[in-house]
């Protein structure tokens, strides 16, 4: 087997959550409505630290009890305090191989520097050790810089849910973009 | 609220009582197809008392109704909506007729034409969706009947007896069963 730490790429890390320490950032992010998008159900608004702390310890407890969504943390490799955004892939149904990603950068500073990192830690993770047939995540059609790199990633457009996301005033469509574990194989096999 | 959204030719909507109904759905779960056509997740089967502590944890989000047949005041299946994003108008439509001899008769999709109008002149809502399992093909012919469009499928999403299927993805807006609507009363008006 190989012996790398798959946890780690070359510059980011996943680690697991702590809910008090990672609060204050997470709230802080939340402050920015394209955050919040991401974190939280409509309506939308940003949660205090002690709201985010409580939501973060309740994800974890279900993660425990369900074992079939798991919540890690994004950091950078230089400090273990260096929180940069969250990944998640929850809503695992076992017999059918299939997961929802979410993956939340705090800015869009992080965004555009370690997105496509992350992203691709996510998958080594969904395929080599949780042993998934397919990951799908949902983003909104206006979301044009994380669209792309999804695809980027090897993600293709399986649904265009229309007219499902109210925001600033107008309706948009809800993009799903999925990839099957054997694409992303042949993919890093020819990078 | 009056019959007149509750109300169709062949079958009425009345409410769901958890105290009494559930033994029904327990009854329409021993039909192993039933429980395959409604979930990607393996057919399980639950007593009434298992099947109430499940809808009572849910109640808050799903509005489930009993479909009547008219002619005989029998419960012959169930139709919800759930999982509303009510500031976006969203919610997740689901089905089930019980009985195979009640199977392919239209009793569904007088009963979707029944909580749509609900949904949309009352509820203010802005489309409605639902997932379909891709081998229930008897389904999606009445989902398009009623005037679902496809938006898309999330690719080898089930996994049964050692094959894949797609899980296709559907949608109405309110603006499109509307513009049915009008189509089919001018329609009658002609005749």
């Amino acid at each position: 087997m190989d012996q790398t730490n798959i946890f780690e790429g070359e510059r980011i890390r996943l680690t697991d959550i702590d809910p008090k320490e990672d609060a204050e950032k997470d709230s802080q992010w939340m402050h920015s409505i394209e955050y919040a998008r991401f974190r939280t159900e409509n309506p939308v608004r940003p949660m205090s630290v002690s709201e985010v702390s409580k939501d973060l310890e309740e994800k974890l407890k279900e993660s425990d009890q369900e074992r079939s969504s798991f919540y890690y943390a994004v950091r950078l490799k230089t400090g273990e305090k260096d929180l940069l955004g969250f990944l998640h892939i929850i809503d695992i149904e076992w017999p059918n191989g299939q997961g929802l990603l979410q993956v939340l950068m705090g800015t869009e500073e992080i965004k555009k520097e370690y997105l496509e990192e992350a992203l691709s830690l996510a998958l080594r993770y969904a395929f080599d050790e949780l042993n998934l047939y397919h990951i799908f995540c949902e983003i909104p059609s206006y979301d044009i810089d994380v669209i792309k790199a999804f695809e980027k990633a090897g993600f293709a457009q399986e649904a265009c849910l229309r007219e499902m996301v109210y925001h600033a005033g107008e309706y948009h469509d809800r993009i799903m973009f999925g990839i099957v574990g054997e694409e992303w194989r042949q993919k890093k096999g020819l990078s | 609220m009056k019959n007149k959204y509750l109300q169709g030719k062949t079958i009425y909507l009345r409410s769901m009582d958890i105290e009494k109904d559930m033994e029904l759905y327990s009854k329409w779960y021993r039909d192993a197809l039933f429980g395959r056509f409604m979930d990607s997740m393996p057919a399980v089967m639950y007593n009434k008392d298992q099947m109430k502590e499940w809808y009572e944890k849910q109640l808050a989000h799903i509005s489930p109704f009993i479909i009547m047949r008219k002619e005989d005041d029998q419960p012959i299946g169930f139709i919800e909506l759930a999982g509303y994003d009510w500031l976006s108008g969203n919610a997740w439509l689901g089905i089930g007729i019980g009985e195979r001899e009640n199977w392919s008769k239209g009793y569904g999709t007088e009963a979707m034409n029944l909580i749509l109008k609900l949904g949309f002149l009352e509820w203010n809502l802005h489309r409605v969706s639902l997932s379909v399992l891709g081998y229930n093909e008897r389904a999606i012919c009445s989902y398009e009947k009623v005037g679902f469009k496809k938006e898309g499928s999330l690719r080898g999403f089930i996994h049964r007896e050692g094959q894949r299927w797609d899980m296709p993805m559907m949608g109405i807006l309110r603006k499109e069963w509307i513009e049915l609507q009008e189509n089919k009363s001018s329609e009658k008006e002609s005749e």
